[in-house]
């Protein structure tokens, strides 16, 4: 008796338990496609990063700024770095904030025009080969992302309006774009026909006149903080610039990344969560089936078979149904991945690759099948040590009869309810797996749901973990600096609440880079980032991120120095605070303690908060009127809800994937569990009929032996989920330097999905335990 | 039919009838084969007796015990339970009828082996009891009465003899009073002694005046009724009337069965 017999064996098991392998194939395909998705995003972000870089000849440095008198010496920064490896500078149009046309609804953003006829050799315009472009005569050239889930075609109209023009080009094409393509930065490149650029250079006027530097360094790594770090303490320091920006491609792109990879990550332990329940649920097939076929055992080892061969029986038919389950799953995350590429590709504004991933695939089915074999391994261990007569006799106890649970003569339970309680407790293994699957599921839903609203609905929180000030409007003079008179008029508009100072420079903490945050007054500001201590009150205080505290070993109370343009303090640390903006690395102190960093510095924004119900587009317009061309205003409501738009397609995709596949998980074991109970509790059922037992009335046992632990798991899942989301978010994004999250928890959602899940399981198992009605009375004496 | 047709005819006239079927009729079809196991059978059954269907494997004992108490429906004809026709009802209305009039005794005892002795007729006599204490106390006081104390009647099925389950279940069957007492071959799985008690339990239910319908093949069993049907290929062929069991077996009694039997080739 070799391989054939035991072949033939766990065909034999498998095709008597066709549901059961089906569930559990089910379950198997759904883990091995949601870890292949998640590992495939997580390990290919690693690499996609500096390939991409290379790919379109990314500069590890760019700046752009107003073109001036002090542009010669920005270039002179770079020219006489020694690390430089090669430079371009190049004449461009920055369009401050406009509203365009983006999906079913207008986003405001800040636009880079470039001249597209300009030679350069970092950041080129890569046409990529097979992606048609248009021709003609005032063309624009847009990011991916316009393509992706802007909705714009080629041959499409792309308008803006700016300084009271409207300017209209024909879309030439798409090209891919790794630092200024989303609308998480500053500014979206666009690169435009010579006739267009011309258009735009007499539309907009000499302050719209910029210059772009791109950089690329021999040793990056080590090289780029100096370069960055005496450029933008140089344009800080520039009394006649308005807005600059100085962004490091290697930051850029990983805060770019850092909600794809919160998402992969959420959907790598989704789908191990996932890979947990096909392993309970296997464990908990393999036991019903050695408590279902012991005679068969028995037979099997009184007839030669030596526990051994039983076992691979058993091993081979999970294997199969492994294997028959992951293999069309990863055929299926291969169609699905360009779906969730395309989602990706949108965020980042690059193109993902979508080729199937073999490195993610293997490591995926060597996961799930490992596993598994483990599961089966451990679990069938027992048919060592039972004996063939044992097992014709049906050996094995799978009762406890230690007590009998709920006592009808001492309960005052409805009859129904407390035989469905005994049942409850009788089969309390089952229901501890039940328990575990529904708590973790609801768990992982309560964590999407709540990141979805934060995302979508209440973004305070996200605000905060970003650290974007929340105003209505944010004004800086296209020349010079915020002065008294400016701030005088600006109170005195008709709707305006309050002005907050708050700006953003770059200083050096130890080798460390920063963003050094200036205000007058933290406490009226609205987006609060000190998490412990609090923000600077006084010209010697700073408060700094955990994530730069913890890497310089300070705490509060310790004195730090600072250092912005050759100019160094020392200041107390008053307290901790935590921002995504800059990878964490932010510093905040006041106005006058920044004096003695600069002594002349002057604010150079001012920001606005407009009473309830008050327009800022429609203060932007009398603005311009009264000043055209003097003030650069941006309406900060519409463009934080364009940042966020970016991620809230990919956040709500997920929230909805892992509450459908939570739904799904549970009516799938739920009817795994009930079929088997009905089976194994035919000749019980069969009894009560004949004692007068209605079929509804031993289904509604059926469900209040089941509904309770529902509850229970939804319960504590939807509480723990509450509760510790916030916990789960500090540890995912604990390397940003997030130290602390709150995130509003919107418990009418919590308890909406809540509902669901115990009202589709009532349902479910209402229509599954619909089985009992073809147990009649006379089937016990005919078996 | 012979002479002690007749003289149960002359009986049956003082006794209100229990049970009544019209050109019964009840097929099985497997694999395309139709197997006809009760045929046009025209039969009453009357309150008080202790009814014995006996015949050979096969001839449709237990199909006509199942029919009879609504616990299988029949393929063709009618069932009357005193004025309710079971053949109309559902399989809701026919658990309604069945909680309310009937109580079963099956050969395997049929206990739920995952709920105590005790909640065993519980989990029966609530679906119909409303007060529930007086309901536990009757079933406590029956489980004692036939031989089953508070420590039996805590325990498991598993943990008693055959016999005390078979006693339990008939406690089971009773505890709501019912109009007729269904039994499957009650002794079939049980010793000699426990049959023994199991039928005095039986007998002594019937002298109370409780009606009882048994299929048995066993002659010592049967010898409890006073009224033996005999069943061929789904047919009643013959009946023997015999006096109420007097607490003793005689062998005049057992000798008028054997002949009865004899004659219909057993």
């Amino acid at each position: 008796m070799g391989y054939h017999a035991i072949r033939k064996v766990a065909w034999s098991n498998i095709r008597k338990r066709k549901s059961a392998s089906v569930t559990l194939m089910a379950l198997i395909l759904l883990s091995i496609m949601l870890l292949y998705i998640g590992l495939s995003v997580m390990i290919k972000l690693g690499s996609f990063q500096e390939q991409k870089m290379e790919e379109l000849q990314v500069p590890d440095l760019v700046s752009y700024y107003s073109q001036n008198d002090d542009s010669a010496t920005y270039r002179g920064i770079v020219k006489e770095y020694p690390a430089t490896a090669k430079w371009e500078a190049e004449s461009a149009m920055l369009v401050g904030e406009t509203r365009m046309k983006y999906g079913n609804a207008e986003v405001l953003a800040g636009l880079l025009l470039l001249k597209d006829s300009t030679p350069r050799t970092l950041s080129p315009h890569l046409k990529a080969p097979g992606q048609p472009e248009a021709a003609g005569d005032e063309l624009v050239y847009l990011p991916y992302m316009f393509e992706l889930s802007g909705g714009y075609k080629v041959g499409d109209a792309f308008t803006f309006a700016a300084k009271g023009h409207t300017f209209s080009f024909i879309v030439g094409g798409f090209y891919e774009e790794a630092l200024l393509g989303s609308f998480t930065n500053s500014a979206v490149k666009l690169f435009v026909s010579d006739s267009a650029f011309a258009k735009l250079e007499e539309g907009l006027g000499e302050e719209a006149r910029y210059e772009l530097l791109s950089i690329s360094l021999n040793d990056a790594k080590n090289t780029m903080g100096k370069i960055s770090q005496q450029l933008a303490e140089k344009l800080t320091s520039s009394k006649t610039s308005g807005s600059y920006v100085v962004m490091e491609a290697a930051t850029a792109i990983e805060g770019n990344q850092f909600l794809i990879k919160l998402l992969a990550a959420i959907l790598v332990v989704f789908s191990l969560l996932i890979v947990g329940i096909a392993l309970f649920v296997m464990r908990f097939q393999i036991q019903v089936q050695l408590e279902d076929s012991m005679v068969n055992i028995g037979v099997l080892k009184a007839n030669g078979y030596t526990s051994g061969q039983i076992k691979g029986a058993i091993l081979l038919q999970f294997g199969l149904i492994g294997l028959a389950a992951a293999l069309p799953g990863l055929v299926l995350s291969g169609i699905l991945m360009p779906y969730v590429g395309n989602m990706i590709s949108a965020s980042l504004g690059l193109l993902w690759p979508t080729a199937f991933d073999s490195l993610s695939a293997l490591l995926s089915l060597v996961t799930i099948l490992g596993l598994l074999l483990l599961v089966v391994v451990q679990s069938s261990r027992r048919i060592r040590s039972i004996t063939p007569i044992t097992a014709l006799q049906s050996g094995l106890q799978t009762h406890n009869f230690k007590r009998n649970p709920v006592p009808l003569a001492a309960s005052r339970l409805p009859l129904q309810l407390a035989l469905g309680l005994k049942a409850l407790v009788r089969q309390i293994k089952q229901n501890v797996m039940l328990f575990l699957i529904v708590a973790g599921l609801m768990f992982s839903s309560v964590f999407c749901l709540i990141l979805n609203y934060n995302m979508t609905r209440d973004n305070t929180g996200i605000i905060n973990l970003v650290g974007i000030e929340r105003s209505s409007l944010m004004i800086a003079p296209q020349k010079g600096f915020v002065t008294p008179e400016m701030l005088a008029e600006l109170s005195q508009v008709d709707g305006v609440q309050k002005l907050t100072q708050l700006d953003g420079m770059s200083a050096t903490i130890g080798e460390r880079v920063v963003l050094l945050q200036v205000s007058n007054d933290y406490s009226k500001l609205e987006t609060q980032t000190v998490y412990k201590g609090r923000h600077p009150l006084y010209d010697n205080e700073v408060s700094l991120s955990g994530i730069v505290a913890k890497q310089i070993g300070k705490s509060i109370g310790d004195e730090v120095t600072i250092v912005v343009n050759g100019v160094s303090q020392n200041y107390l640390i008053t307290g901790f605070s935590q921002q995504i903006t800059q990878l964490g690395m932010v510093a905040s102190m006041t106005s006058e303690g920044f004096h003695h960093l600069m002594p002349d510095y002057a604010p150079k924004t001012v920001n606005v908060y407009l009473k309830e119900g008050k327009d800022p587009a429609a203060v932007i317009q009398e603005l311009e009127q009264r000043h055209p061309g003097e003030w650069t205003s941006r309406n900060m409501e519409e463009w934080l809800e364009g940042i966020l738009g970016t991620f809230t397609s990919a956040i709500t995709a997920i929230t909805w994937t892992i509450t459908a596949v939570t739904l799904f998980v549970v009516s799938l074991i739920l009817y795994l569990v009930i079929k088997t109970l009905v089976v194994r509790r035919k000749k019980e059922f069969g009894v009560l009929k004949g004692m007068g037992y209605r079929s509804l009335q031993i289904m509604t046992q059926i469900s209040l032996s089941l509904l309770p632990v529902i509850l229970l798991g939804v319960v504590v899942g939807g509480v723990l989920g509450s509760l510790f989301s916030d916990d789960l978010f500090v540890l995912l994004l604990g390397s940003l330097g997030i130290y602390n999250v709150d995130y509003t928890v919107d418990v009418s959602q919590v308890l909406l999905l809540a509902v669901s899940l115990v009202a589709i399981s009532y349902a479910v198992t209402m229509l599954v335990s619909r089985r009992v009605r073809k147990i009649s009375v006379t089937s016990l004496i005919s078996e | 039919m012979d002479g002690e047709k007749m003289s149960g005819t002359l009986q049956d006239i003082e006794r209100p009838t229990l049970l009544q079927t019209k050109k019964l009729g009840k097929t099985f079809s497997h694999g395309g084969i139709q197997q006809h196991v009760l045929k046009n059978l025209d039969l009453t059954l009357y309150q008080g007796d202790f009814t014995v269907i006996m015949g050979s494997s096969g001839s449709g004992k237990s199909t006509l015990l199942y029919a009879l108490s609504g616990m299988d429906k029949p393929t063709l004809g009618e069932v009357h339970f005193q004025d309710i026709e079971l053949t109309r009802m559902n399989n809701d209305q026919l658990a309604v009828f069945r909680r309310g009039h009937c109580g079963f005794v099956f050969q395997q005892i049929h206990m739920l082996d995952t709920m105590s002795v005790l909640d065993n007729v519980l989990a029966s006599a609530y679906l119909v009891q409303k007060n529930r204490s007086q309901a536990a106390k009757k079933a406590m006081d029956m489980l004692a009465r036939v031989g089953l104390d508070t420590g039996t009647q805590r325990r498991f099925p598993s943990q008693i003899s055959g016999g005390e389950a078979q006693r339990a279940a008939i406690v089971r069957a009773l505890i709501n009073n019912p109009l007729a007492l269904f039994a499957d071959e009650p002794t079939g799985a049980l010793n000699s002694a426990s049959s023994e008690s199991v039928l005095n339990l039986l007998s002594e239910v019937n002298e109370q005046g409780q009606s009882i319908v048994m299929v048995t093949h066993d002659v010592k069993t049967a010898l409890r009724g006073n009224r033996i049907l005999y069943l061929r290929d789904g047919i009643v062929i013959d009946e023997l009337r015999l006096p109420a069991w007097n607490g003793q077996s005689n062998p005049e009694r057992l000798d008028r069965l054997q002949d009865f039997l004899t004659r219909l080739g057993w």
